[in-house]
């Protein structure tokens, strides 16, 4: 990973430390004194990210292997710096909560993240990607509605699944390669050349980045979420999944169609979601569809452009999950048909809104314009001309359903009659400080160059051509929504959820489940009637009632041979009916009946 | 441009209430429109556009002529429209939309 690492010096406590002990403490703690965790552990956190030199390593002997638990580089300094922002802006946001579970699982999270970025190979990795699944899960349980419990499992399962295939993966290259497999070292070729472990490896941080048709657990589990939930998750998973294939897989050429699908499909369903949440998590995949583009592309700079448009992304989308999550806190209602006219109340959550939309669609001046124009340029330079033209739409696109969308439907368009409260002040805080960092980003993005793996390559966003272009294509996205709206041609909100590839295991897989049960329940119960009911209780009535016969049968030929003494024909066929009805009959007797009907079914067996 | 339609029924006393209004930022928003291709005019024809392409690709030419940054993003935004629009329900019927409680049925 760093070549500084073999001669470097070792830390002194592992970068995680201190959020893992403020997710521990907030267990322990009631009331305010636990959501203050939420804001000290970030801070000593961050502080001390600051003082790690490039280079530390901090190994650990666990089960007979050493493992490379922390290895300090320029990348894995940027995302600790992120996740501590991130998880201080949380926290002030979620400093209301009176959840202990959901506070100190919420810490233990964002320890987890920040163990993926600085793990120095793949074993640490791993036990740091299991524990993003299992303390993630519960800002979609802390809901504790029906939905969000089930919509949690299923979370879960992709998760777990995730870090499976991430164990398969790992063993696989170990018994091929040996322990040089466990290093964080490029797996491009290793994938490029067909290795089965890479692939799996790829699967894995596939799931995790949402790449298409692996995304749905997005979708599902943030929609669910409680009303800080997704501030939260969207600030850890993806970009985790994000930061590893910038380091397992940068150059990998499959990565430049997967980004493209991703940037693409998405703006679909988010132009006719209903639930705002859900459109922010399909711009999310759609925004992580640029990182991905930018890490296949695999130059300096388009790696660069994707870290940096992860940094930017955690400001601005969190920023907007902020300002929905106000929302819902505040009129328990997300559907965006059931909402507008909000900025006459919440005037405030509207601004903070619209900074994240300007942010998010890149306009100039604000975050997003100075990170992802890195990616549309490195892929035009490297002439990806499709996959250009892919990004070009899906930058109007995203103005389109984030930009406008999100605010005009929440807090304009027609009046819902809602006058809700603006929202906590905490809140308000933790919006102000996005908002201020993203406009900070916007105006000095130099700032954000210097901390880049490669230091940005000297690129300027700030070129007349490119601010020109940019406002150019979002203003007249926006004249294209504003003429269709008022032509009546947009798609109004309707109360809906719309099918997407969850339809597999939601409903195809339920219906396959009843299919199955019906076919096996109707099987059994047949089964049932022809041998239970049917050939069983004829064969007890015969070997009841069939002796008797039989044997009243028998009793005149019987007679006539001598075989029952002088007694009367009559009188001895009475008997023998008496004998045989009772059962007793001589053993000898039934034993013979006995083994005819054994001879009678080992026959129908072995035909 | 987020501000355009608002309540127009309500009488109350916010600015953007009143139709008037609304219509004002609308017409300030074309002005914007026309302002920004008029600017990518005179750059195009007066200084040097920087090209995005390196000059062997097919787009080159075409990336640099004034307004096709404004063209593209308009068209790409009515198709997305029309597509999502098909995406819902084709001639009448739903295609992937579903009511809402579908998932608990």
């Amino acid at each position: 990973m760093n070549i500084l690492a073999a001669s470097s010096m070792e830390l002194g406590a592992h970068p995680a430390l201190a959020l893992m002990i403020g997710g521990l403490l907030s267990i322990f703690l009631r009331g305010k004194y636990a959501s203050m965790t939420m804001i000290f552990a970030p801070l000593f956190g961050l502080w001390y990210v600051h003082t790690l030199e490039l280079g530390s390593v901090s190994n650990l002997v666990l089960f007979g292997y050493e493992i490379v638990g922390v290895s300090v580089d320029q990348q894995a300094k940027l995302f600790g710096y992120l996740f501590h922002i991130a998880a201080l802006v949380a926290g002030i946001y979620s400093f209301h909560l009176r959840d202990p579970w959901q506070i100190s699982m919420a810490l233990l999270y964002a320890a987890s993240a920040v163990g993926v970025a600085f793990a120095g190979d793949m074993l640490s990795l791993f036990l740091w990607w299991e524990g993003l699944a299992i303390t993630s899960v519960f800002q979609i349980w802390g809901r504790k509605t029906k939905e969000a419990e089930d919509s949690g499992f299923r979370y879960l399962f992709f998760h777990v699944s995730s870090g499976l295939l991430l164990l398969a993966g790992i063993l696989f290259r170990y018994h091929g390669e040996g322990s040089s497999a466990l290093s964080l070292e490029s797996l491009t070729d290793a994938l490029e050349g067909g290795d089965i472990g890479a692939m799996l490896i790829l699967v894995a941080i596939g799931i995790k980045a949402a790449f298409p048709g692996l995304h749905v657990w997005l979708k599902d589990g943030y929609a669910e979420a409680t009303h800080t939930g997704p501030v939260w998750l969207c600030a850890f998973t993806t970009k985790c999944a994000v930061c590893m294939l910038a380091r397992l897989f940068p150059g990998a050429e499959i990565l430049i169609t997967i980004g493209g699908v991703m940037a693409m499909f998405p703006i679909f369903y988010a132009v006719i979601e209903n639930d705002l949440r859900r459109v922010l998590c399909y711009s999310k995949i759609n925004q992580i569809g640029f990182m991905v583009v930018g890490i296949g592309i695999g130059t300096d700079l388009a790696i660069d452009g994707a870290i940096a448009h992860a940094f930017t992304h955690v400001l601005y989308k969190g920023l907007l999950f902020m300002s929905m999550g106000a929302v819902l806190y505040r009129t328990g209602e997300i559907r965006g048909s059931h909402l507008g006219g909000l900025y006459k109340t919440m005037p405030w959550t509207t601004g903070f809104c619209i900074v994240g939309a300007a942010s998010i669609s890149a306009f100039p001046l604000f975050s997003g314009f100075v990170s992802k124009s890195i990616i549309i340029t490195e892929a035009a330079q490297n002439g990806h001309v499709i996959i250009w033209l892919c990004l070009l739409f899906a930058s109007a696109g995203v103005f389109h359903h984030a930009g406008i969308k999100i605010p005009f439907f929440a807090f304009f368009a027609h009046d819902s009659g809602k006058r809700p409260k603006e929202a906590p002040l905490n809140m308000l805080i933790a919006m102000g400080i996005s908002s201020f960092l993203c406009i900070f980003l916007g105006c000095n993005p130099q700032w954000l160059y210097e901390m880049l793996p490669n230091g940005g390559m000297g690129y300027h966003p700030y070129d007349a051509t490119h601010v020109i272009t940019q406002l150019e294509i979002l203003l007249f996205s926006a004249l294209a929504f504003t003429l269709l709206n008022l032509w009546g041609k947009y798609p109004p909100e309707l109360p809906s959820v719309n099918l997407d590839v969850d339809w597999i295991y939601r409903k195809a897989g339920r219906g396959f489940m009843l299919s199955m049960s019906i076919f096996w329940n109707r099987l059994n119960e047949l089964a049932h009637q022809l041998f239970i009911k049917g050939l069983v209780h004829k064969v007890n009535t015969f070997t009841r009632a069939g002796q008797v016969h039989v044997l009243q049968l028998l009793s005149d030929p019987m007679h006539e041979i001598g075989l029952l003494g002088k007694v009367d024909k009559t009188k001895a066929k009475k008997q023998i009916t008496k004998r045989a009805g009772l059962g007793i009959h001589p053993i000898g007797l039934s034993a013979l009946f006995g083994l005819l009907f054994l001879l009678g079914f080992l026959l129908l067996i072995t035909r | 441009m987020n501000k355009k339609s608002a309540n127009k029924e309500e009488k109350s006393k916010s600015w953007l209430d009143q139709p008037g209004n609304v219509k004002k930022i609308i017409h300030g928003f074309y002005w914007l429109c026309g302002l920004v291709i008029l600017a990518d005019v005179i750059f195009s024809l007066v200084w040097h556009k920087h090209a995005i392409f390196k000059e062997d690709v097919s787009l080159h030419s075409y990336e640099t002529l004034p307004a096709f940054y404004g063209i593209y993003g308009f068209l790409a935004c009515v198709g997305l429209v029309y597509v999502s629009k098909l995406m819902r329900s084709w001639n009448g019927k739903n295609v992937l939309m579903r009511e809402e409680d579908y998932w608990d049925k």
